[in-house]
């Protein structure tokens, strides 16, 4: 089992990928099945985080190649 | 922790009570959030019939503007700017969304009413609209445990949308 304790201790780890897979869809299912107000406040943080990366991008224009 | 889509849901509220707006519903990411995880967004999508919606389609969003920015709303491109959210206002354009707004469901989040797409809707608007966020966020609602399939199949076959999902099937065959 991929864990990061598995990992941190060096132990073997085998991979697969339907585990990782169901996994996956459950932490999605579980993120689905929360209140929805708390739903709309977790849109609305990615919304603010989309927006200070937007606002920090260096316009393609400032980037001047290598001479 | 405050959640200034509240203050959108209030003031759409607010607009159908003084008959701005004859029937609305909310649509796009923003209602997708409510069946299943949330995915990032820019704006709300508003679905809504006018008062006085003329038979030919044509209208003017002007009486709605007028009546948000005296709210104290800000126009911002095709946006109204309702607490920091971009609104964009939508028509009925087709049966399927006039549907989609006749069968809206009520909501309440934290105590304010607010009328949602059912999300068999929101699929099926999603599959005829076809942009790749809207197939993505079809997957996402196929997948949700509380979909009701049949009714989603009902729409497809009554509202023509055999050919775009049987694209949509053979696209995604092996994961499906």
């Amino acid at each position: 089992m991929v864990t990061l304790d598995n990992v941190a201790q060096g132990r073997d780890v085998k991979f697969s990928l339907p585990e990782a897979l169901r996994i996956k869809q459950e932490a999605r299912a579980s993120r689905a099945a929360k209140p929805i107000a708390e739903k709309l406040r977790t849109l609305e943080r990615l919304r603010e985080r989309a927006r200070t990366i937007k606002a920090a991008r260096v316009p393609a224009s400032a980037i001047r190649p290598p001479k | 922790m405050t959640l200034a889509l509240k203050d959108v849901f209030r003031g759409l509220e607010a607009a159908r009570r003084d008959g701005v707006i004859d029937r609305y519903a909310i649509g796009g990411a923003v209602a997708a959030t409510f069946y299943v995880e949330p995915s990032a967004t820019e704006d709300v999508d508003v679905f809504a019939t006018f008062r006085g919606q003329p038979a030919s389609g044509l209208l003017t969003l002007e009486p709605i503007y007028r009546y948000f920015v005296a709210q104290g709303a800000r126009i911002e491109g095709e946006h109204l700017v309702i607490a920091d959210w971009p609104v964009q206002f939508l028509p009925a354009t087709t049966p399927l969304v006039d549907q989609a707004l006749e069968e809206a469901l009520r909501f309440e989040v934290e105590g304010q009413p607010v009328s949602v797409f059912a999300q068999e809707h929101l699929a099926a608007i999603a599959l005829e609209t076809g942009r790749l966020k809207d197939k993505v966020r079809l997957a996402q609602l196929l997948q949700s445990a509380t979909f009701n399939r049949a009714r989603f199949d009902d729409l497809v076959n009554r509202h023509h949308l055999e050919d775009k999902w049987s694209r949509w099937t053979t696209l995604l065959k092996d994961e499906t």
